[in-house]
């Protein structure tokens, strides 16, 4: 038994969204709900030496991301806090392996964020004018350029908006907090309505 | 319905003539076209009057044709009080007049101007207060007499949105001043946010006459608003009212159901000037119209404004209007002008080489209506002998329009709004807007700019002054000097028998606002307050002049002395709905939410949750409840408990951190065990509670309330940033999903689906803390006794909740195991007598008062409030926390009712209140906690309960827990 391995039984999450019809299946801004893809979470003075050691080049500076070759973006959100996703959901293993290698390292205190925050992937030709809609920070191309982070409130639910050049799209993340997927899933459904 | 008037040789620029449109007003039906407002369209089918005055239902049509007066407000089927002159008409739509009682056209009430002197100014304030509450008959009558508009209270609520603007410069009207910064600004780079309230952006350009040609304004209008439309840096909002100004140029703009929310680093406010009218008897009669509007309804709609006009003037823009007229085929016979010096030579040369005769030094005394009064038909024509004096005889010149132009006032509400100052030279009439806030500069008219290329100077200037400021290269244009003089100084020819209207919305002539000063209110807001100008729905675009020069008059003062009311948002009237907006109210679900629906849950609020109350109808409730318990003390039952708090402290100092935290001692807390913590305030107030659990020596998961987490990872981080322990804290309150399996068959369920932890007691005892797996999901356990049943929490990474709910469900099965409540948990809790924080406490509660004495460790040297919990608990105690009991056939207290000092004495002391109150079919009585004076907590006391309909219950203190004071229950093999 190893409940540190949160990363364990990828088979079993499940993502509660009741997407139903969802009105931007077929919309202008497309969303998927990316909950259950591997991601895992650090904190720590020793996180950014910790991520080089395993191989990853890290963003130099909070609030940046990069995305590595074997579709692993990095998010640093602090100085010293920094996320890994599988935006493609097919490097699960390498997300729980760095996961594992994390336990006892010091000044490294893996994060939850697996499982305490749902995952959106957007992508449209609009995004910037729908988020402002639903969201008081400037999210056009010309202030929020790809690779940036912007941590702030979307539609009341605080959320980590990221912009990244996936495979030549530009794409926008969104995190936020798990509990809330489904007001904050409606919300931006309805924001990007009336691009359609 | 007089004629049809459209203009036949000119294309009006809001109008398109290819697509009528058939709409109703008062029941009869008229055709416009599109782009036509209601007013407009009106107007085309000689239908002038529109609305009925406030006070002495006087006929009322168009003064300004730009949404700028009260005197077109009609009822639109779900909404009343929509301005004529702004509202599009739609096919079909029903439209009605306001303010008449019978029908608009023959009004009931329309005598009451004639009983006008016992109705002054403020007559209700003095008339209607006595005797006490004489108001209150009154009032229903006034409102009706005043008419007014419908509200429909069936109207189905309409999508309204907001949305952020972010721009380098925000350029506020699109007039040419408006036009030329935005296309300076933008060439030099900036990002440039264009608003305008009309159709089409122009502003002036667009209907007023800039030179005797007529030639200039529709060139430069077709030349500036193609560069500004085709320019990629400029985004233009047409149809859009910035409704405020707030600081650092945060700009609510608002467009159709839309409520922009500007973000601008620079503003230009190119607002314009609203031009003024001439107070003198009768000026409100429909016919009598301000000279811009007359030119907007030729230019805007095409529509011929009337057949014999007279212009009534103090500047020059009088004449170029009566030329525009009389191009348009409006006989002029006489162009009034108020001055002595008359008109610069070419403009009056170009006036009177139309045969059109021009009257120096004389006003318009007096209109005369129709003989059903309903529109002009004449004026009385005086010369002035001085200062709004005029000559006892005149001359009548019939009319059916009378245009007014007695100067301009600066459109100053947003930047006064900002802390600009408004004065006035009393010498030249002129405005100008100083101590303007910062990042924030004027041009155009709104600067006292008047002469078209100094206007368009005047922007240009602006826009160098925000691109300095943005950072961005550009060069000074040269200042043009404008030497217009626009104003003319005294336009107010008072007339012995009034109706010389000041203010239109309110009915407030002249005397009304001089005589406000002699019952002594000199000052202009008081005059406001008293008189009511400017309050109506123009707000006193037109009053505020008028009214600052009869105050300054009166009180032998200037106007800049007097100066003018306060200007506050909104600048125009908004909807609520336009402040609402879409409303974001999130919540939250747990991962079992659906299971919950699918269980027939009852669900409730839980600060932002969803949760269970139980699972049932509630006209059941008290049932279900009971048999729920039931289930739980007799065998096994299951609650979702994932709205519980949790949170994580991890490091080498992770222990001093709790201990420093919480009251209790948690540095020798052993790894595997839980232990109940307590946190205090600084002023030793209980503010939350929880369970925190030892994983490590260097790692805590410990719980909260559910309402209280946030605060409670807040206090700890704050803590920290001050003692700067080698800890980490998160939040993980939505990472975990929870569930408490409780009752005697608890373990026997658990047991089936966690195999590789050991449940027995004595392997896993009460207040241990285990970790392990079901169905290879990690699980964090916890033996808790929260319901006073074997019960065991089971945390699981929130993605299973769901699977682990479904599992332990199948594996309750056979014990017959069902979800409970959050409701029916907190009658198990209350037999058990556990406290719930902030529903058993309030912002005063000491763990005296809880007798949570047993949870503060005394012996360590600090926790959060240490200081205070001594000092109140210390103090003499004036109320105590008990547990009581009622037989179960008294009438149930419900928790907020008071507790009193004494059952028979009426008056006497409140000495607390009831927190918790439920039966309970395992006791079979009515139990709960209550606040209680402290001479009322010893065992046995009987103290009284004021309970619904003011009966009096008499409750008896027993001693907590109600259920299993050995905790027995929690030994159960």
């Amino acid at each position: 038994m190893n409940v540190y391995d949160l990363s364990s039984a990828p088979e079993l999450r499940q993502s509660k969204l009741n997407l139903g019809e969802s009105p931007v299946a077929n919309a202008a801004i497309k969303m998927l709900d990316a909950t259950t893809f591997s991601r895992v979470g650090f904190r720590g003075k020793g996180v950014s030496a910790f991520l080089i050691e395993q191989g990853f080049v890290v963003p130099s500076s909070p609030n940046q991301s990069v995305l590595n070759d074997s579709g692993i973006l990095i998010l640093r959100l602090s100085q010293t806090e920094f996320w890994l996703v599988d935006i493609e959901n097919s490097q699960h293993g390498l997300i729980q392996g760095v996961e594992l290698a994390s336990n006892k390292v010091s000044d490294v205190y893996r994060l939850y964020c697996q499982h305490s925050h749902s995952c959106f992937v957007l992508v449209g030709d609009d995004i910037p004018n729908m988020f402002a809609k639903v969201c008081g920070v400037d999210l056009s191309d010309q202030s929020f350029a790809v690779s940036n982070i912007a941590q702030t409130s979307v539609a009341r639910i605080n959320s980590i908006v990221v912009r990244q050049d996936i495979k030549g799209v530009d794409t926008y993340l969104m995190f936020s907090d798990l509990a809330s997927a489904q007001s904050l899933w409606d919300a931006i459904a309805d924001a990007c309505e009336e691009f359609n | 319905m007089r004629a049809y008037n459209r203009l036949p040789n000119a294309q009006g620029l809001f109008i398109n003539p290819d697509k009528p449109i058939s709409f109703n007003f008062e029941g009869r039906r008229y055709d416009g076209l599109e782009g036509d407002t209601i007013a407009s369209a009106l107007i085309a089918n000689g239908q002038w009057l529109m609305s009925r005055s406030f006070k002495y239902h006087r006929p009322r049509g168009p003064l300004t044709m730009a949404g700028q007066d009260a005197n077109t407000l009609v009822q639109l089927e779900s909404e009343p009080n929509a301005l004529a002159d702004r509202s599009p008409i739609q096919s079909q739509m029903n439209v009605m007049g306001q303010n008449y009682n019978g029908s608009l056209e023959r009004d009931k009430d329309d005598k009451l101007g004639l009983a006008g002197r016992f109705m002054p100014v403020g007559f209700y304030y003095r008339a209607f207060y006595k005797p006490t509450g004489v108001w209150d008959k009154w009032e229903p009558f006034i409102r009706k007499k005043a008419g007014l508009g419908v509200a429909d209270l069936d109207f189905k609520p309409t999508y309204h949105d907001k949305a952020y603007l972010f721009h380098d410069v925000a350029v506020i009207g699109a007039g040419p001043a408006g036009l030329a910064a935005a296309l300076k600004a933008a060439n030099a780079g900036a990002s440039v946010l264009l608003v305008d309230e009309n159709p089409i952006i122009g502003g002036a350009l667009t209907y007023h006459r800039f030179d005797v040609e007529g030639e200039r304004a529709q060139e430069l209008r077709e030349q500036l608003t193609q560069q500004v439309l085709d320019h990629a840096n400029i985004k233009t909002l047409t149809n859009a009212i910035c409704n405020a100004w707030f600081a650092d140029n945060y700009l609510p703009v608002i467009q159709g159901n839309r409520m922009y929310k500007v973000r601008a680093k620079q503003c230009i406010v190119a607002s314009g000037a609203f031009e003024q009218h001439v107070v003198f008897r009768n000026n409100d009669v429909p016919g009598v119209v301000m000279s811009s509007a007359a030119m907007r309804l030729m230019s805007h709609y095409a529509i011929k404004p009337g057949n014999k006009a007279v212009i009534l003037t103090g500047n020059d823009d009088g004449y170029l209007a009566a030329i525009e007229l009389a191009k348009n085929g409006v006989e002029i016979p006489l162009v009034v002008d108020m001055r002595k010096e008359g008109a610069e030579p070419s403009v009056h040369q170009a006036v009177t080489a139309l045969n059109i005769d021009v009257r120096l030094n004389s006003t318009v005394y007096e209109a005369l209506p129709s003989s059903d009064k309903k529109h002009l038909s004449a004026v009385q024509v005086h010369d002035i002998k001085q200062k709004g004096e005029v000559a006892s005889h005149g001359v009548k010149v019939e009319c059916d329009l009378l245009c007014m132009s007695s100067g301009y006032m600066p459109v100053y509400q947003l930047l006064c709004q900002g802390g600009a100052k408004l004065s006035y030279d009393d010498n030249s009439a002129l405005f100008s807007l100083t101590n303007l806030p910062q990042n924030c500069y004027i041009a155009g008219s709104v600067n006292g700019v008047h002469d078209l290329d100094a206007v368009i100077r005047d922007g240009e200037v602006a826009a160098y002054n925000s691109l300095v400021a943005l950072g961005l290269a550009s060069e000074l244009p040269e200042t043009l000097a404008c030497t217009k003089k626009t104003n003319f100084n005294w336009p107010i020819f008072k007339h012995p028998k009034g109706k010389d209207f000041v203010d239109f919305d309110e009915d407030l002539q002249a005397k009304d606002i001089v005589n406000a000063t002699r019952l002594g209110y000199r000052d202009v807001q008081l005059v406001k307050r008293f008189s009511t100008v400017g309050m109506g729905p123009s707000q006193g675009r037109h009053s505020a002049l008028p009214t600052a020069r009869l105050v300054a008059d009166a009180t032998n003062r200037t106007v800049t002395e007097t100066g003018v009311t306060t200007a506050r948002p909104p600048f125009v009237p908004e909807k609520l709905a336009n402040i609402a907006g879409r409303i974001f109210n999130p919540h939250k679900y747990t991962p079992m939410h659906k299971r919950h629906l699918e269980l027939g849950a009852h669900m409730i609020p839980a600060g932002i949750w969803r949760r269970p109350a139980y699972y049932g109808q509630p006209q059941d409730r008290d049932e279900i409840i009971q048999r729920e318990s039931t289930m739980v003390r007799n065998a096994v039952g299951m609650i979702d408990v994932s709205t519980l708090g949790g949170l994580e402290v991890r490091g080498p100092d992770a222990a001093e951190f709790v201990n420093r935290i919480y009251t209790f001692a948690f540095l020798k807390q052993p790894v595997g065990k839980t232990r109940y913590a307590v946190l205090t305030n600084e002023q030793g107030v209980v503010i939350d509670d929880g369970v925190a659990c030892r994983i490590e020596d260097d790692h805590y998961y410990i719980t909260a309330t559910t309402s209280g987490v946030d605060a409670v990872y807040r206090e700890m981080t704050k803590w920290n940033a001050q003692w700067r322990l080698d800890v980490d804290i998160a939040n993980v309150t939505s990472a975990f999903s929870a569930v408490n399996v409780a009752g005697p068959l608890s373990r026997k369920v658990l047991e089936k689906v966690c195999v590789d932890v050991d449940l027995s007691n004595e392997a896993f005892p009460y207040l241990g803390y285990r970790e392990g797996t079901i169905e290879g999901i990690p699980v964090r356990l916890l033996r808790v006794g929260f319901v006073g049943e074997l019960g065991y929490e089971v945390h699981m990474p929130s993605l299973f909740g769901e699977k682990v709910w479904d599992l332990l469900m199948q594996a309750g099965t056979e014990f017959n195991m069902k979800p409970f409540g959050v409701e029916t948990q907190r009658l198990l809790r209350l037999e058990k007598g556990h406290i719930i924080v902030s529903q058993d406490t309030d912002g005063m509660s000491h763990p005296g008062e809880l007798s949570l004495d047993w949870a503060i460790s005394r012996k360590k040297p600090f926790f959060i409030g240490n200081r205070s919990v001594d000092i109140v608990m210390a103090r003499q105690q004036t109320r105590k926390l008990v547990g009581f009991k009622l037989d179960a056939s008294s009438a149930r207290p419900k928790e907020g009712h008071i507790v009193l000092a004494s059952n028979v004495q009426s008056d006497c002391a409140i000495t607390g209140n009831v927190t918790s109150s439920e039966f309970s079919s395992t006791l079979k009585a009515n139990i709960g906690m209550a606040f209680v004076g402290i001479n009322q907590q010893e065992i046995g006391t009987r103290f009284p309960i004021r309970v619904d309909g003011g009966e009096v219950v008499m409750a008896e203190v027993v001693s907590l827990p109600f259920y299993d004071a050995d905790n027995a229950r929690q030994e159960i093999v």
